[in-house]
Parts: C-alpha cells; structure tokens; sequence
C-alpha cells in the first residue's frame, strides 16, 4: 500500500496524518466496530468495540499504547453485572475509574483504574438518573458525569454515583432541543457541547445547561452536518466534530466557524503488517485488489473523536475498524 | 361506500406483502379493491424507512460480515415495510427465490445485501432490464463463475443456468427449450462481463462491495448461433432473444403463479407437467406480450383476476418461512424500532428451512408443501405459539383490547371467530374449531368464581384469548396463506 | 415389529453440490488425469495409494486408514443412462430413483416403510440436519428431521405441567385426520402427530449418551455426533440421513475440496471410533454418495458438473476394495466431455437394501439392477 495520495491529509493543512492502530479481529490486538476512543490517565489508548450479534467475543474494550502496542482487553459481552451489550462511549472520572455507557441495558458501568468491575446505576425509565438508550460521557471539571441521554431527548448531569444532579433538553429543533442527541465534549471551562444528532447541528451549554450557541446545518458542505456524533474540544478550544454520513471529521473553532476537515489517509497498520507477514496469500490478494485500496484508506463512519494534551487527534473509523491518529500542526 | 370485504383484503395483502393488521383491514376497506391493488403495486410512493437510525443501532449492518447478519438485515427490512411497501419486499423475496444466489459461496454481505436491493428497485419493472441488472449484478457474477468466464477458456455456469433457471427453463409442453449448444453459445456471449475484485479476504480492514466490470479484451468477438439468431452477439443480446421467447412467457407466468396465486408443481416438473390453472397462465402470458415484458403490468392483471379472487385461491399456499416469521413480527407490531434480539428471531427463517440469501443450490428452495416436514413443522409451530400470545407485543395487547372492548358475553365460538378475525381472517375447519371450542369452554367454566369487571376477571378474560390464538396460530390451518 | 439390538443400521452421507470424483480416487499414474486438469489436479507425490492405478486425495487420511483394514468398499463410475447436469434433477433423481420423470417418492422412504410397515416406530428413519430430503420422503412414512437434538419438539413455550398436557392433547385432537380437507392437511396432520410422537422418545437422548470420543469441529462433524447419540440409545433408528454441503467447486477447487474431505475424513473417523466404543459397529453401515461426478477438464480454476461419479460404503459390515471398473477417460470413451457410468446407481442402493438391510431390491429402487459384493 503506498501512503501517497492525489488528495491533502486535511483541506487546510492544520494537520498531518500520523499512524493508524488497528486490524479487523474479535479479540486481542484488532478491534471489532470501534465506537468510542479515548486517552486514560495511564497514558493508554482504550477503544470500546460493538462488534456483531453472532460475535458476542467481540464487545470489549480494548487498550494499548497510543504507539499501537496492544496490552490487554476488559469487559464481557451480556447482561450481568459489568457486562455489556450495545456499547456506546468511555470516560474517565478525576479519580481514574472507567465509565462505560450501555444503550441497551440503558445503565453506566463503572471499572476502577485496574479495569475492574465495581458498581452500576441508571436503569431504563425517564426519571431523574434514569436512561433511554444514553450514548455520550463525559466528566465536567467539576467532577460531575454528563451523560447524553438519548430517547429521553436530553443531557443530565449525575455525581460519579449517578445520583441525579441536573437534566436539560426536550424533543425539538428549538435552542436547548435535542432530537437523539449522541456524543458530548467538555471544555476547560466547564462548557457543554452535545451533538444533536437528528438536527444535524452542534449546541453549546455552560455547565448549568444555559445555552450559549450552536452551529450546523443539514448537509453536505463545509460547516454542514449529515448526522454528527463523536465531538472533542482541545486545549485551544477548537472542536471537533465526527461528521458521520459524510465519512469525515470536522473542525472548528470555539466561535463553531469552519476551520479544517479531515477524510481519512490511514496507510497500514502495525498489527496489520504483522497479520500480513504471517499469511503472504492474504497480501497477495490484498495486491491484487490495488483498484480498492484507495477506498480503504478514507474513512468508513467515523465515531468518534479524541484530542490529547499533546494535539494528537485520535479518530475512530468504525467500519474500518480502526483508530486513524492525526497530528495538530 | 360500502366496505370493500375484509377476507378478500386480508388475502390479498397476504398475498402481495406478509399480511395486515385488523387496524390496517379497517383502513383498507374505505378504499376499492382496484384502489388497494394500485397503491400495493406503486410501494416507491410510501414513505422509506428511516436508514439513519438503522445504522445508528446496527452497527454492524453496514460491513456486515456474516450470513446470519444479512439475513437478519433482510427480516428486519422486510418487517420494516410490511406496513407501508408490501410488494417491494415480497417482490424482492420473489426474485431471490428466482435468481437463487448463496452467501456460503458469495462470502461478500454487502454485495449480497445489493442485490436484493436490485430486485426491491426493479424488481416491478421491466423484465429485459432485470435480466440486464442480474447480469451485471457482482454476486450472481461471482456465484455463477463469470469472473471466470474468459474468451479463450469459456466457463458456462451463468449460461446454463440464465437458460435453465432464470428465463426460458429446461423445456415447456414436453420440448426442450435450448440445446447444449445455446447454452455454449450464451456462455460465450457473457464474457468479459466481471467484477472489479474477488479479493474475499476481510482483512485487515474490512470488506468493500464489488462492482461490475466489463473487460472488452476477454470478450468473445466470434459469431455465436443462438436460439436459431446468428450474430456476434454479447450478453444484451443474448437477453434480447430469451425475452422474445413464449418459453419466457410461460416460465415467468408460472413462477408468478406459483408465488402469489397458489401453490402448484416444483420448477424441475414443468418441462412435462402442464400448470394447474392452464388459463390463468394464458392470461398472464398474454399480459406479458402486451406489456412488454412489464412485471408490474403482469401483477396488477394477476390481483384483478378472478382466479386471484377465487375461493380456490385462498389458503391455497403454504407459507414460507420468511412470510411464518416476518408475518408474525407485523402482526404483532415488533422491531419496528431497532433494538436487540431481532437476529435470534430472525434465525428462526433459517431453522424453519429457509436461510435467506442463502439458498441451498441456484435452484432456491422447494416451496409449496414441501416447506413442511416433521423438522419445520415443530420449528413454525413453536415459534408462532410462543410469539402470538406474548402480551407485551403491541400487536397483541391491541388485538387483545379489541377483543376485550367487542365481547361481553364470552361464549366458546365468538371467542374462537373473534380471534380468527383479528388474526387476519383465517379459518378453522369446523371440526378443529369444535374440539378448540371444547376447550374454550372448559376455561370459560373456571371463571364463574370472579367478579365480572374486576381486574381478575379481565386479566382472565385476556388468557382465554391468548391461549386461543396460540392454539390458532399452532394449527394445521394456520400453516397456509 | 420389534427392534433388537442386531438389527442392521444404514447411515447415508449426502455429499452435497457434485463431489468431484476424480479429485477423490484419483487415477494418479494415468497421464490423462494430469493433462486433463492442469489447474486443480492434485500433486501425484500426494495422493495416498489404494492400489496400483487409484489413490485417495490427501486430505482422506482417516479414510484410507479404514481402508486399509479392509472397511472401505470404492464404487467406481456410478450413475445412470441420460445423466442430468442440473443439481435439482440430479439430487432429484438420486433421491427417488427416478431418472426419466419427476419422483416424489424416496427411496429410503420406501425402505423405511418396507422396515416398518405400519410405522410404529416414528424414529425408524431419523435425518440430522434442516428440512427433510426426499430420499426420505414418502406418504405416510414419518421421519424425524432434527437439527438440535437437545431442543427438539412442539409448543416448548408452555411450560407448565397441566398446561403442556392439555395444550398437547388438544393439540393432537386438531391435527387428527379429517375427511376431504386435500392431501396437504393430512400431510400437515400426519407430519405433526409423528412430530408429537417423536419428540417424546429423543428428549432422553442427550442424558445418556456417554462418550470419550472428541468430535472435531465441522458441520458434518456434529450431525454425525447427533447420529451417534441417537443410534446407541437403541430408539429402533434404523436409517440415519445427513449431508455435509459445499461440493459445487466450479471454482478455487483446491483449497475448498480440500477441506470439505478433511471435515469428512475426520467425522468418520471420529464416528466410527464412537461406534466402536459402544459396540455397535458391527451393525453399521455408512454409505456416502454425490448427485453427480464432475467434469473431466477443469475451468481452469475448478470443474463444471459432469456424469458418473463415486460413492463409497464404509464400515465393519463391508468388505472392502474397488468395486466396477473406474471409466475410461479417453476422449473417444467420454460422453460429451464426461465420464461414462459403469454400474447403475440403483443397483448399488439395491445391494445396500437387499443385501445389507434384507429387504426386496425391486420394489424400493424400481426395477432389477447389477448388484455388488460390497456388503
């Protein structure tokens, strides 16, 4: 595969394309339809896989270095305490423990920092702490868990034990409306951002659920959304925005104005060059196949985003079951 | 107006889709059955469903990459239209049935997934360009070997079975339809006609779809003599000629005889077995010739018709897996919604003898009665048992309340007529609903001690009628469309 | 009829899709055999010879070790006069013996019902697997066709016990046979009641059986393993029916022929050791057939359907060796490009049901035809 290409890693050139971490696999160094990434304190990559019905192996949340060597694998598929089925996002409390949302058993799990299972809350309902189908986590600088509460049409904010805090949100396309919302970012200060999923828009709230701006439109040009989900906000308070049924991620400024977006330049990965070594007949039929490797290099429903402290853009690219890494200029 | 008669409607959309609710039945009958007929035969007109919030859920539909995962897609899809597109699923099904083409060999879901979607799309119209579609569709290219069809090593796969199978079929009035040589000849005519990749492998990073591709430099340029036509032909050419043929005709009107009409022969015995309802193929021939070869034109004469309307075409078809298990997810209102477990129900098509998109050979599947034997029979029995008289269903729960809401009086029959009803008219035979109607009446007899109107007599009340349509829906009877 | 624990078992393995013959006994010093097929012939270093001119696939380990014991019976050029090459007829014609018009009726239908007149045993023919073949297939004939033996029988919702009785009886009283209702309702009526029937005996099965036997992992594998726990539970099975699919190799012959023969190879092997543990082996007979052989020349990347084929008997009631002659496959001898047959295939069921099961040959595979010495 070569890495050179007719078009720009990014149409603006903030970024640069770094590495790709990945394979398609069930278990072990691979992932299984990656849908959240995130950095932990540790330092560590972890990515939750959904994988597929008739492999329940594959729902697990995966961790390695952020130099794409695989370490270990945590969290069982099923309905027991700890376990997990539909899988939608990861987050770390201050105190390091793992959070993970779980839209079919409408409840947040939380690990401690050696990825053990410890306790539950939420519970399907529309009450104050309970869940429909929550998607997106996040922890405010206050220590307080926002979570998107998706078929309840609103955003709540719990204490690390999921005691009920605030909520805000109703179905609508009114400011402070939501129709399924899915991901959610927090700034340095403590604002919200939720992106509203079926109103193909971004909104910002300060932590109390104010609304202060949002931006978006249907569609497919720059500042437009078709369906946006993962959303991140670096240390310069630039956002960005998993655009995910236009397969690209969008980036803006803190005032929403259109900045850079990127459509994915993923070459091979390390794993992937590992699995290649071991079967020369799957690289012959992958050389074989040069008409498509094109294709395979964008991404596929990308889902979700994650920056560092370091302006690395980690990008989940869901069907292709990878994690594309760009590098902030 | 008055009402347009519910059985004939109810046959009708068990016909023509998976069958209706009692509410929908009350809302077709406002209209003439032509009405009906003409709304069912345009489902591009209804509403789609809504993709965005498919993906968000299945997230593992769009790089599908397991039989059992496009299979399920497809008994969601077609659960999903039930309501508002009938015809562009049972079409599709229809066609698949048709153009028997296997996952366990195309290994690409995606690409298979596409060409169900050919038939939902064209699948109502024109024949020649269905064939044309189907010709250049990447799974039957890959299924039936014409990626390796080449012009200095011809492989005749695909143009055996295009004649065998898809258009002319082996012979009709006890002739043979094609020589050895026509099938040569069509085989020939196909070459070039490829895909852009056959790389099957998965890794590392997942699938993509194929498309097609024509290569003109593996296409052979030599004359071929086909069907008594001599000519440099290639594939549309070929095509051009079949649909021509009163064999095609025949073929076509028997298949859609078979599936939407009432069950007749397997395809193997139509070379020497002449159909069953002889006139009624006639008329669908002739509509065929007139039309053009319009699919939707041949439908709308065939709903219209009295051997369609007859009482010998009602229950005069065993149901196929897909329409036991998508008939029973519609009637009851479930996975209208994305939400876990539609992959275990949907196993159940396969188990019931029916692995959609995974037919066991080109051939497809033998229907018809042949859907039955001692292993599906219990597979069905079960599976509409358990699922019609589960409570939290909201097609049950409605059907339950409709039937609290019209009787006050419970006797045996009414009860057991009520039921049929709701279940979309169908119907016992007298002796079967007398020993049913013996068993009602022994439930009945235990709940003289309650309250009537209290919350036990109606919970009571509510069991009786679960227990009866699961004793309908385990029946004989119930086994027919 | 009462079954004793002698009583001859007949086990059929359908190879599924057109099993190429000549890649499973290959004539591996015959010249033609390597410039027929330059791309999916098999290496001559590899093939495992059973005698000077023929030799098994590579992959047929465990079989050529029965083989040597002198437990595999080789059937050469097996088929019928007007071979079919569509998979329909072909499988059709296998099934019901019936080459010349459309058969609806099994033969081993007929065999069962020839075993067990009055069909009072509803377990006298039991298939392993989805749906139920037409070799099976005859009116009035019950079959159990059992995909999972440990969930099989009817209206398993109900669960409680009073309930599951009633519903179970009243169940039986609505698929009683009623006058005039057609053929499809008694077949409905029928097919339910034995279903009934049925269940009831093979929902003990799974506790009793006891085994060291390790199946490998493979469809045909864990059907044969389901057929073992039936056959040593003594139920009066007498004829076992299951398929192992994939054999259509018009292309990537290779690799994909060569797995199919690994899983079989391995689920005999691993059946016939099960047998053997329980004592049983003397009363089996395994018969494994294909609907048609294939091509001569390859595609130039597997083979197109053909005429005469192979079957195989395999088992301690064989005796073993090559049986009819292997057909010529000089151009001039083949019939459009295919191999000619040598023994009609009916005449080979009629060996397995007269001389294995003692039953009339005629009347179950309509007609006299050459016999082997196999059993």
């Amino acid at each position: 595969m070569t890495t050179e290409t007719e078009q720009p890693v990014s149409t603006q050139g903030f970024y640069r394309y770094h590495d790709v971490i990945g394979l398609l696999s069930p278990a072990g160094p691979g992932f299984s339809g990656p849908v959240a990434v995130t950095t932990g304190p540790d330092g560590m990559l972890y990515v939750a896989n959904r994988a597929n019905p008739k492999q329940p192996d594959g729902v697990r949340v995966s961790r390695c270095t952020t130099d794409g060597d695989y370490l270990d694998q945590f969290g069982v598929w099923g309905e027991g305490p700890g376990e997990f089925i539909w899988v939608t996002d990861i987050a770390f409390n201050p105190q390091g423990e793992v959070y993970l949302a779980d839209e079919h058993s409408h409840r947040i799990s939380v690990f401690g920092a050696d990825r053990q299972f410890t306790r539950t809350f939420g519970g399907h309902g529309s009450g104050p702490g309970e869940l429909d189908r929550p998607s997106g986590l996040e922890f405010g600088p206050g220590g307080n868990l926002y979570v998107v509460d998706t078929l309840n049409h609103r955003v709540q904010a719990l204490t690390a034990n999921g005691e009920f805090v605030s909520k805000w949100g109703a179905l609508g396309d009114a400011e402070g409306q939501f129709n399924m919302p899915w991901g959610i970012a927090i700034d340095i200060s403590g604002d919200v951002y939720v992106t509203d999923w079926r109103n193909d828009r971004v909104q910002k709230f300060d932590a109390e659920g104010n609304f202060l701006m949002a931006f978006g439109a249907s569609g497919g040009d720059e500042g437009q959304f078709n369906r946006p989900n993962g959303i991140s906000v670096d240390a310069d308070g630039d956002i960005y925005v998993c655009d995910w049924l236009n397969d690209r991620v969008q980036v803006f400024d803190r005032t929403g104005g259109f900045k850079d977006v990127l459509i994915g330049h993923s070459g091979m990965s390390k794993w992937g060059r590992t699995l290649l070594a071991a079967n020369p007949d799957i690289e012959r039929k992958l050389e074989l196949a040069v008409q498509n490797i094109e294709p395979k290099r964008r991404f596929y429903r990308p889902v979700s985003v994650h920056v560092d402290g370091n302006g690395k853009v980690y990008v989940a690219d869901c069907y292709r079951h990878r994690v594309q890494i760009y590098q902030k200029l | 107006m008055p009402e347009t008669d519910k059985p004939l409607l109810a046959h009708l959309l068990r016909r023509a889709g998976f069958g209706a609710t009692f509410q929908e039945l009350d809302r077709y009958s406002q209209l003439d059955y032509e009405t009906v007929v003409d709304q069912l035969l345009h489902p591009e007109l209804q509403p789609a469903i809504e993709e965005d919030v498919l993906e968000r859920y299945y997230i593992d539909w769009k790089e599908s990459r397991n039989i059992e995962g496009a299979l399920t897609e497809s008994v969601y899809r077609m659960n999903a239209y039930a309501g508002g597109r009938p015809l562009q699923e049972k079409i599709a099904l229809f066609w698949h049935g048709v153009f028997a083409t296997g996952l366990a060999k195309v290994l690409h879901e995606k690409t298979m997934l596409n060409q169900i979607d050919l038939f939902r799309e064209q699948g109502l119209g024109n024949f020649r360009e269905l064939l044309v579609g189907l010709a250049k569709d990447p799974a039957m290219i890959f299924w039936l070997d014409n990626n390796f069809n080449h012009k200095d090593a011809p492989n005749e796969n695909w143009g055996r079975e295009l004649l065998e199978l898809f258009s002319l079929g082996v012979g009709m009035n006890g002739q043979e339809n094609y020589t050895e040589d026509d099938v040569q000849s069509a085989a020939r005519a196909f070459t070039g006609w490829t895909i852009d990749d056959d790389n099957v492998t998965s890794f590392p990073f997942g699938k993509l779809p194929w498309r097609f591709r024509y290569l003109p430099d593996d296409h052979d340029e030599e004359e071929k003599t086909f069907l008594g036509h001599t000519g440099n032909f290639n594939g549309e050419d070929i095509i051009d000629i079949i649909v021509e043929q009163p064999a095609t005709a025949r073929f076509i009107s028997r298949h859609l005889y078979n599936f939407f009409v009432a069950d007749d022969v397997q395809v193997p015995a139509w070379q020497h077995t002449p159909p069953g309802d002889p006139e009624a193929i006639k008329i669908l021939e002739e509509e065929y010739f007139r039309s053009n070869y319009d699919i939707r034109s041949m439908l709308d004469v065939l709903f219209n018709s009295d051997f369609f309307k007859s009482d010998r075409a009602r229950f005069a078809k065993v149901k196929s897996p897909a329409e036991v298990v998508v008939g029973t997810l519609h009637l009851l209102g479930d996975f209208k919604f994305p939400k876990r477990g539609i992959f275990d129900v949907a196993m159940g098509c396969r188990y019931m003898g029916q692995d959609l998109l995974n037919p066991p050979s080109v051939e497809g599947w033998h229907t018809g009665e042949e859907w039955i034997d001692s292993g599906s029979l219990v597979e069905r029995i079960n599976f509409v048992a358990d699922q019609v008289s589960d409570i939290q269903q909201p097609g049950v729960r409605a059907m339950v309340d409709a039937l609290l809401d019209r009787m006050d009086e419970l006797d045996p029959e009414s009860v057991i007529d009520a039921c049929l009803e709701l279940l979309g008219h169908m119907r016992l035979h007298e002796k079967n609903k007398a020993h049913l109607a013996g068993e009602v009446r022994a439930m009945l007899a235990q709940r003289s001690g309650l309250v009537a109107g209290s919350p036990e007599d109606r919970l009571f009340a509510e069991n009786t009628f679960l227990h009866t349509m699961k004793m309908i829906g385990s029946s004989r009877e119930y086994q027919f469309a | 009829m009462t079954s004793t624990n002698k009583d001859p078992i007949l086990v059929v393995v359908q190879l599924t899709g057109g099993n190429d013959y000549i890649n499973t006994v290959i004539p591996y010093q015959d010249s033609l055999y390597y410039d027929s097929r330059k791309t999916v012939s098999v290496a001559q270093e590899e093939v495992l010879p059973v005698s000077d001119e023929l030799a098994f696939n590579p992959a047929l380990t465990a079989v050529k070790d029965l083989y040597d014991q002198g437990k595999v019976a080789v059937i050469n050029g097996i088929g019928y006069p007007g071979p079919n090459r569509s998979h329909f007829r072909s499988m059709d014609i296998w099934h019901t013996c019936e080459p010349e018009k459309v058969g609806t009726e099994g033969w081993l239908g007929r065999a069962i019902r020839d075993l067990d007149p009055n069909a009072e045993n509803v377990l006298t023919g039991v298939n392993f697997g989805r749906g139920l073949p037409r070799a099976m297939a005859l009116t009035g004939v019950p079959v159990a066709s059992v995909a999972v033996l440990e969930t099989y029988g009817v209206l398993t919702g109900i669960t409680g016990e009073q309930e599951r009785i009633q519903a179970l009886d009243l169940f039986s009283r609505m698929y009683s046979p009623i006058m005039g209702t057609g053929p499809v309702m008694d077949y409905l009526g029928s097919t339910g009641l034995d279903a009934l029937k049925g269940a009831d005996i093979l929902k003990t099965v799974p506790a009793h059986y006891q085994s060291s036997i390790e199946y490998s992992d493979s469809i045909i594998g864990r059907n044969l393993q389901g057929i073992a726990k039936v056959l040593t539970a003594n139920l009066g099975t007498r004829i076992f029916y299951t398929e192992q699919p994939g054999y259509d190799t018009h292309a990537n012959q290779g690799p994909v022929h060569g797995i199919l023969l690994d899983h079989l190879s391995h689920a005999i092997n691993d059946f016939y050791e099960d047998l053997k543990e329980h004592d049983t082996a003397d009363k089996v007979l395994i018969y494994l057939f294909t609907e048609f052989g294939r091509r001569v020349k390859d595609n130039g990347s597997g083979t197109d359907h053909g005429a005469g084929g192979l079957a195989l008997a395999i088992g301690d009631p064989v005796t073993g060796g090559i049986y009819s002659e292997f057909p010529s496959m000089r151009p001039e001898d083949l019939e459009e490009g295919d191999l000619k047959y040598n023994i009609d295939f009916r005449g080979v069921y009629g060996t397995v049901a007269e001389k294995w099961l003692g039953l009339d040959a005629a009347s179950i595979v309509g007609g006299k035809f050459e016999q082997l010495n196999f059993v």
